[in-house]
C-alpha cells in the first residue's frame, strides 16, 4: 500500500483523516469491528469514483464503498485502507419515457424516503412542461417505487447492491425487478453504462463495453441459486442480463453512480391490523389469505406472540401503541396486511371486508379485534407498529450487553418454498426452546420468510444461540431455502455463504471477483474472503 | 338519547396543493380529497360524547356526489347516518349560503337535534364563519373554539373551550351549535366490524328542493360575498436607525416618529 502515491492521485477530491470522523465512517448498523482506516473520501462525480479507483490500483490501496450506513451485516465496515463515502454522489432525480414506460434515473446516495416523498406528490417537486413531466403529474396519487425495505433511510445506490427487500416484495419481487439500467465503476476505473437488454451473458461469461473501448470480460459462477427470494451470492445464471450482476453483488465488483428505477402508479388499499389469539392461528390464516386475494395482497406480515409480549412490557408509555386498546392488550400474536382496492367506497371494498369477517369468524378470531385504516395517518400507525418489533429487540439486546458487552442479537433472515415453511418453523421453534434461548420472531410470513431474533442472556446462551443459528442454516439450505433472503452477506455472514454454496461456489465467486479485481482492493472480506 | 349532527366537509389534501402564482387561486386539479381534519375531530368529539352518554350521530355534509366518501369515513369513525346534500343548485355557495343549505337540512332532517358539532374551519377556505352563521339560520347559542365536550346530562352539556388567555369550563343548555378547535384526539384505527358498518350503511341525499330552500339564499345567487382579488402579500420589516447629537434634536425625532 502507498499512502502517499494514493493521496497524490486523489487531489482534489473531498477528503478528511480526522479520526473522529473517520470512526463515524468506520461503522454501520452491525457494530462489526471495523479495521485501521487512512482517510475518508467524498467524491462527487462517476469521474471522481473513476479517479479513486484508478489510484486505489495504482498504490494497491483498498476501498470500502459506503453511503446510509443503514446495512446490518458489516458490508460497509472497513477492514483496512480508506472509506469512500458515496453521500455526495448526488443529482436531482430525472423523469425519463421509454415509449410509454416513465422511469427514474436518480444518484445512489438518494434515501428511499427522499424517492418515496417526490414520487407521491411529484408536482410539488418538479416544474415544467415536459413530457416525461407531464406523465408524472398526470397520476393524480402520485406514484411509487414499489420496493419497500423496513429502513426507508438507506440510500438507493445501497439497497440495489444488496437487492433489498420488504414487506412488499410479496407482490413487487425485490429491488432486481425494478431496475432497468445502471451505471457503475469497475474497479480499473473504467465507467460502465447498462441498459437492461442491451447486454446479455454467453456460456456463463460476460463481455462489458466499457468508456475507454476497452471490453471486461468476465466469468461467472455455475451454481444454482435457491429458488426462494435470495440476497447471498453474487447473481448467477447462464444468458443472465448484465445488469444483475451489479444488483446484490454487495459492491465487491463494482460501484455504482446512477440508477434508472421503474415506478408506477400509487395504489389504492387499506391497511389492517390483526391481532390474533396465538401464533398458531395467525400461521393457519396466512396460506387461506394468500389464496383468497391473490395480487391483491400488497403485502403480509407476522409478528408471534414473544414479539407481542416484548412490545407490551416494553410500551406502557408509548400512547400510539396504547391507543390500540383492547385488542392490542389481549392479543397473542399479530398479522399485518395491506389489500389493495380500486376505492374505499365501493362494492369490491365490502365485499373484501365482509370475506375477511366471514374468516376471522371462522377461524375464532375476534373480527373487532382487526383494525382497518386507509388514512395516511392510520397507515403510519400501523407502518410504526410493523417497525416497532426489531426496534425493540435492538433495545433489549443493549441492556443484555450491559452485564455482558459481548452480547449481541442472533438474527436468522432464511427463506424456504412455501411448502417447506412449516417444517423449517416448527424445526427452529422446537430448537430454541429445547436450547433454552429466548427469542422472538417476526417477518415476511406471505414469503416464508421470518426472522428469529435469538437473544442471549450470558456468553454460554450466546454459544448456543450461535450453533443453533448454523443447525437452522443447514436445515433452510437442505429445504431449498437460502441463508439470507434480504438483509445480505456482509462480513458478518460470510462463514455461512459455504453452506449454500459448498466450497466450490465460493471459489467460483472468487474466480468472478478477481477477473475484475485481481488484489481484492474494492471492498476486501464483504461476502467472502480472498482466499 | 341525545341527537347529534356533525357538520363535515370534503376539502383537497392542502398538503398536496400548490397556488397558481397569476390568479392566486389554489390548483385543485389532480389533488385528492380528503375529509377535512377539524370535522374529522368534530366527529370524534361526537364519538366520545356517545362513549360515555347514549347518542345518535349524524354526519351532514353538501358537497358533490364524491362527497359520499367522507360520509363513510365519519360513519367509520362512529357516526351512525350520513346526509348528503348535492344539488346543481348549491354551486357557487359562499359561507352565508353554505350555512343557510345546513340549517334548512337540519330543521327539515332533524329538527329536534340537540347538539350541532362542526369543526372550527375548512383548511381550503380558512374562513371559519360557517358555524357561527349556521347557529343564526337555527336560532341557537354558538360556543366557538372548543376543545373537549365533557359530559351530558339533563338537557345541558357541560365543555371546555378556549378563549384568548384562558379555557373555560361552561354548561350550556341543549340545543347549540358547536366548533371543535385542533387536537382534539388522535385519528384512530377502525375495527372490520365497524368499517363494515359503515359501508353498508345507505347515504341519505338531499336536493335543494327537499329541504325547502329558497332559491334566491343558495349558490351563486345567494352569496353576498364576491371575490375581487386574491393577492399574495408579502409583509417586510426593515429597521430604521435614527441619531442625534443633542436634545432638541431627539425630540425632533421622537415628534417626527409620533
Amino acid at each position: 500500500m502507498n499512502r502517499e502515491l494514493f493521496k497524490q492521485k486523489c487531489v482534489g477530491i473531498p477528503s478528511t483523516e480526522q479520526s473522529e470522523t473517520i470512526a463515524l465512517y468506520a461503522k454501520d448498523e452491525s457494530r462489526y469491528p471495523a479495521g485501521d482506516v487512512e482517510m475518508v473520501l467524498f467524491p462527487q462525480t462517476a469521474e471522481d469514483v473513476s479517479t479513486i479507483m484508478k489510484a486505489s490500483l495504482l498504490a494497491e490501496m483498498p476501498i470500502t464503498t459506503g453511503a446510509a450506513r443503514t446495512g446490518i451485516s458489516g458490508a460497509s465496515v472497513p477492514q483496512s485502507g480508506t472509506i469512500m463515502s458515496l453521500e455526495k454522489v448526488t443529482f436531482p432525480p430525472a423523469a425519463h419515457l421509454d415509449g410509454d414506460t416513465l422511469y427514474i434515473t436518480a444518484s445512489p446516495s438518494i434515501s428511499l424516503a427522499e424517492i418515496d416523498r417526490i414520487l407521491a406528490t411529484p408536482s410539488l417537486c418538479h416544474d415544467g412542461e415536459s413530457e416525461p413531466l407531464k406523465k408524472l403529474h398526470a397520476q393524480k396519487n402520485g406514484w411509487i417505487y414499489p420496493v419497500d425495505p423496513t429502513e426507508m433511510s438507506a440510500s438507493l445506490g445501497g439497497s440495489v447492491a444488496t437487492n433489498a427487500s420488504g414487506a412488499r416484495s410479496l407482490k413487487y419481487g425485490a429491488t432486481r425487478e425494478w431496475i432497468r439500467g445502471l451505471t457503475v465503476v469497475l474497479p480499473n476505473g473504467e465507467i460502465v453504462t447498462l441498459k437492461r437488454g442491451e447486454c446479455k451473458a454467453k456460456n456463463l461469461t460476460l463481455t462489458l463495453n466499457t468508456k475507454s473501448g476497452k471490453p471486461a470480460t468476465i466469468p461467472l459462477p455455475a451454481y444454482t441459486m435457491p429458488q426462494t427470494k435470495n440476497a447471498a451470492g453474487i447473481y448467477a445464471k447462464p444468458d443472465m442480463d448484465a445488469v444483475d450482476l451489479f444488483i446484490g453483488s454487495e459492491g465487491i465488483l463494482a460501484t455504482i453512480v446512477s440508477l434508472d428505477i421503474n415506478i408506477i402508479p400509487r395504489i389504492t388499499s387499506f391497511s389492517a391490523l390483526l391481532f390474533t389469539l396465538d401464533d398458531e392461528t395467525a400461521i393457519s390464516l396466512v396460506p387461506i389469505m394468500k389464496k383468497m386475494f391473490e395480487t391483491r395482497l400488497e403485502f403480509l406480515e407476522f409478528a408471534d406472540e414473544n414479539a407481542v409480549d416484548l412490545i407490551r412490557r416494553t410500551s406502557e408509555n408509548d400512547t400510539k401503541v396504547q391507543q390500540l386498546g383492547t385488542p392490542f392488550k389481549d392479543a397473542g400474536a399479530l398479522l399485518f396486511f395491506d389489500i389493495k382496492i380500486d376505492e374505499m367506497q365501493s362494492k369490491e371494498t365490502a365485499e373484501t371486508l365482509n370475506k375477511i369477517n366471514i374468516l376471522l369468524n371462522n377461524s375464532d378470531t375476534n373480527p373487532s379485534h382487526c383494525l382497518i385504516g386507509w388514512s395516511d395517518e392510520n397507515r403510519e400507525l400501523i407502518r410504526y407498529m410493523r417497525h416497532l418489533v426489531p426496534e425493540r429487540v435492538n433495545e433489549a439486546v443493549a441492556i443484555n450487553k450491559r452485564s455482558y458487552p459481548e452480547l449481541h442479537k442472533v438474527g436468522t433472515d432464511f427463506a424456504v418454498p412455501d411448502s417447506d415453511f412449516g417444517e423449517l418453523y416448527n424445526y427452529s421453534r422446537a430448537l430454541l426452546i429445547e436450547s433454552d434461548i429466548p427469542f422472538v420472531v417476526f417477518g415476511h410470513i406471505g414469503q416464508s420468510h421470518l426472522h428469529f431474533n435469538m437473544l442471549p442472556q450470558t456468553p454460554e446462551q450466546m454459544k448456543i444461540a450461535k450453533e443453533c443459528y448454523y443447525r437452522m442454516a443447514q436445515k433452510s439450505v437442505s429445504l431449498g431455502g437460502t441463508i439470507s433472503a434480504e438483509h445480505g452477506v456482509g462480513k458478518i455472514k460470510r462463514d455461512y455463504l459455504e453452506i449454500l454454496y459448498k466450497k466450490e461456489g465460493v471459489e467460483m465467486m472468487r474466480k468472478t471477483k478477481k477477473s475484475l479485481d485481481p488484489h481484492f482492493l474494492l471492498n476486501r472480506g464483504t461476502m467472502f474472503r480472498e482466499k | 338519547m341525545i341527537e347529534i349532527i356533525t357538520t363535515i366537509k370534503q376539502v383537497p389534501d392542502t398538503s398536496k396543493i400548490r397556488v397558481d402564482k397569476e390568479s392566486g387561486t389554489l390548483i385543485r386539479k389532480g389533488v385528492p380529497a380528503v375529509l377535512n381534519p377539524y370535522c374529522e375531530w368534530a366527529v370524534e368529539a361526537a364519538v366520545s360524547l356517545k362513549e360515555q352518554t347514549p347518542s345518535t350521530i349524524t354526519a351532514l355534509t353538501m358537497g358533490p356526489p364524491s362527497a359520499e366518501d367522507i360520509l363513510i369515513r365519519a360513519m367509520a369513525l362512529g357516526a351512525d347516518n350520513g346526509i348528503l346534500l348535492t344539488d346543481r343548485k348549491f354551486a357557487g355557495s359562499d359561507c352565508r349560503a353554505t350555512a343557510y343549505i345546513l340549517a334548512q337540512a337540519i330543521k327539515f332532517s332533524a329538527p329536534n337535534a340537540d347538539i350541532i358539532i362542526t369543526g372550527e374551519e375548512a383548511i381550503d377556505g380558512d374562513t371559519a364563519q360557517v358555524p357561527a352563521e349556521l347557529s343564526v339560520f337555527l336560532d341557537m347559542p354558538f360556543i366557538p373554539y372548543v376543545i373537549t365536550l365533557e359530559s351530558a346530562d339533563d338537557g345541558a352539556v357541560t365543555l371546555i373551550h378556549e378563549r384568548e388567555n384562558r379555557r373555560e369550563r361552561i354548561r350550556v343548555k341543549t340545543p347549540f351549535v358547536c366548533s371543535i378547535t385542533t387536537g382534539f384526539r388522535t385519528r384512530r384505527l377502525l375495527p372490520l366490524t365497524e368499517t363494515i358498518r359503515a359501508l353498508s350503511t345507505p347515504i341519505t341525499r338531499l336536493s335543494a328542493t327537499e329541504i325547502a330552500c329558497d332559491e334566491k339564499m343558495i349558490g351563486l345567487k345567494g352569496s353576498p360575498t364576491r371575490v375581487i382579488k386574491i393577492e399574495n402579500v408579502v409583509t417586510t420589516r426593515g429597521g430604521k436607525t435614527f441619531h442625534w447629537e443633542n436634545r432638541n434634536e431627539r425630540k425632533a425625532v421622537i415628534e417626527s416618529l409620533v
